[in-house]
């Protein structure tokens, strides 16, 4: 009982961080979520009706297509991202040497310090309508006025943060694997790539799972990315957020959106943990 | 000759020390002899220009903060840090004005308080609900069609020309809650409408987004210059800021104004810039800068800086800025000054019909 006594003691000030920092401010935007704005004003006045306009009108195709683009481009630069990840961090956590190792991990850490203007800028600069590429573009025929082209810019954009941090968050996973199950599958016939496919990814999976759900969380948060390099020709939800709470003042309406948001992206974790757990077990 | 004993190290530590306390208490001193205001200020030649002038008086020294975004995304961080913003004048324009006037947030402007709005026009000043007034305009400015000669297929004569297929990628239009849509409220007088009817507005561009003449939404004027710059775009719609600073650097820059607006739809939109007090801070060092500023040298000064037309009617206007000044005839032709209250109030609706009616055609 003690024990216990000192234990629930030892977990207060994390409890209290939690508490003040985190269920408060949220606590704040649901409330908001539900009070009726009215225009030129800035945010709810005091003692505003309640109402549940704020989420129903989110409920038509169009924001549903908003919250689709946003959640699509995440999804597919977070696949993208372990594709291309995922050798890379067993190259380095397998057969790259200590010292190669540390300079493989030096660079990418540097690489996260990188400001994410910095990146956006040099992919617009490279890619954008009057990049250094455009005269190549032009010549084989892309339309780079067109929103598929602005959507593989914007999935470029999301790599330049996503594939460093699976990396770093995959050698971890690979580091840990013991390499005696690999052997033992080849030394019973399997080949390189069976004995790959089928112990060596399913034992990293909590790995590529973390990975991937941290590079969906920075998907789709994503603020300047699509900001920039979508043109204002393509909007985030973060973008729609940032619009109604500094631009509009309506927050109500940012708040009810950002509830909307973190819900579904709770939906999501929950479902890729499942799968995760299913893929664990088998 | 410096001998290296224990003694002779703690003797210089304390000489040292001693010099460093002397040193701050010094600059401590020199703080409390000038009051310190905090300024919400614009970015680039704005706040250059304001930076340098501030620092040609020694009374108050100003801790500057600049706007992210548009004059908007200021507010909701005032609102939320209200009744201590932390911040002591605010730079805005007539759209922030009402906004600010409907808070509440303003400390009364008088004569007292700042002699040289004598010398403002009347109509500049906002008033409040209690006819108090909130606001010291600065800077006259100008919003209008603009576009780069060099990177534009042919003369834009009218707004249907925005149409024109060989204009495809080449806009740069701005978002609603830019220039508090006016690019829009022109578009809608031209068709026979006007800020309190925009439907032709949106009929239109649901048009110019079908086109794929739509190159780049401005979210910010940044935007709209990087665009310009850099020859993704080539026609807008902005301020004369915009326009001075394009045409500095060399740019071919067409202004699409003084043309019958009956056939061209082209109309030039005034608005006011300057600043307001805010309530509860270190309100009389801010009227006293800002009388400074407003002084005919220092607006005159200031307004040529920027290129734009100053406030006080005893400074004189900059060659730069006289492409956008216009006679009592001319004023009445070709510029439009529209229901600013109104339009303060439909930001949200006009973001929301953005959002669901043209944003998904680009």
């Amino acid at each position: 009982m003690r024990h216990f006594k000192s234990q629930l003691l030892l977990l207060l000030p994390a409890a209290a961080v939690y508490l003040f920092f985190l269920v408060l401010p949220l606590w704040t935007v649901i409330a908001e979520s539900f009070r009726t704005f009215t225009p030129g004003r800035i945010g709810a006045v005091a003692g505003a009706p309640l109402t549940v306009k704020n989420y129903t009108e989110f409920a038509g195709p169009v924001y549903a297509t908003y919250f689709g683009q946003t959640y699509v481009l995440a999804f597919f630069a977070s696949v993208i991202a372990i594709i291309i990840a995922f050798p890379v961090a067993y190259y380095i956590a397998k057969n790259a040497s200590a010292s190669v190792r540390k300079i493989w991990i030096s660079a990418l850490v540097g690489l996260m310090f990188l400001s994410a203007l910095v990146r956006i800028y040099a992919i617009e600069l490279t890619f954008g309508s009057v990049g250094i590429l455009a005269p190549f573009m032009s010549f084989v025929g892309v339309n780079m006025n067109g929103t598929a082209y602005i959507n593989i810019i914007i999935i470029v954009g999301l790599l330049h943060y996503a594939i460093p941090i699976s990396i770093l968050i995959m050698i971890g996973a690979i580091l840990n694997l013991n390499p005696r199950l690999t052997e033992a599958a080849q030394s019973l016939g399997a080949s390189a790539i069976e004995s790959h496919l089928s112990v060596t990814i399913p034992l990293c999976i909590k790995g590529i799972v973390s990975a991937f759900l941290v590079s969906m969380t920075f998907g789709v948060s994503a603020f300047a990315i699509p900001w920039i390099l979508g043109r204002g020709r393509v909007q985030f939800i973060s973008n729609i957020i940032y619009s109604r709470f500094s631009e509009v003042s309506n927050y109500p309406s940012g708040a009810a959106i950002s509830i909307i948001m973190l819900v579904l992206s709770l939906l999501m974790i929950f479902i890729i943990s499942r799968i995760a757990t299913f893929f664990d077990r088998t | 000759m410096f001998t290296m004993s224990r003694r002779n190290l703690l003797k210089s530590a304390a000489s040292v020390g001693a010099a460093g306390v002397g040193l701050s208490l010094a600059r401590i001193a020199g703080a409390r002899a000038a009051e310190t205001i905090t300024v919400v200020e614009w970015g680039g030649d704005y706040f250059e220009a304001m930076k340098a002038m501030a620092a040609e008086q020694s009374d108050i020294n100003v801790n500057w903060i600049l706007h992210t975004g548009g004059s908007a995304a200021i507010l909701p961080k005032i609102k939320a840090m209200w009744p201590h913003p932390g911040i002591d004048v605010l730079t805005g324009w007539d759209v922030s004005w009402q906004t600010v006037a409907r808070e509440g947030w303003a400390e009364p402007v008088t004569l007292e308080k700042v002699p040289n709005l004598a010398d403002i026009p009347q109509k500049l000043l906002v008033k409040d609900g209690a006819g108090n007034i909130v606001n010291i305009p600065r800077t006259i400015t100008a919003l209008s069609w603009m576009y780069r000669e060099d990177t534009t297929p042919f003369e834009i004569a009218k707004l249907d020309d925005l149409l024109d297929p060989r204009l495809k990628g080449k806009i740069c239009f701005p978002i609603p809650t830019l220039n508090q849509n006016v690019q829009m409220v022109s578009l809608a007088l031209y068709k026979g409408g006007d800020e309190k009817n925009m439907e032709p507005a949106w009929e239109f561009v649901k048009k110019l987004a079908r086109s794929g003449n739509i190159g780049r939404v401005a979210n910010a004027d940044v935007d709209t210059s990087n665009s310009l710059t850099s020859g993704e775009t080539s026609v807008t719609f902005n301020n004369n800021g915009t326009f001075t600073e394009l045409t500095r650097r060399n740019f071919k820059m067409r202004l699409l104004n003084r043309m019958d607006p009956m056939t061209t739809g082209f109309r030039t939109f005034y608005l006011q810039e300057g600043w307001c007090v805010l309530k509860g801070g270190n309100t009389d060092a801010s009227f006293k800068l800002i009388n400074f500023l407003i002084s005919p040298a220092k607006n005159e000064q200031y307004n040529r800086i920027i290129g734009a037309m100053p406030a006080n009617i005893k400074a004189a206007v900059s060659d730069e800025a006289k492409p956008f000044m216009f006679n009592n005839d001319e004023m009445n032709k070709y510029a439009y000054v529209p229901d600013w209250s109104y339009i303060s109030e439909q930001s949200d609706a006009w973001m929301k019909r953005w959002e669901q009616e043209i944003q998904p055609l680009l």
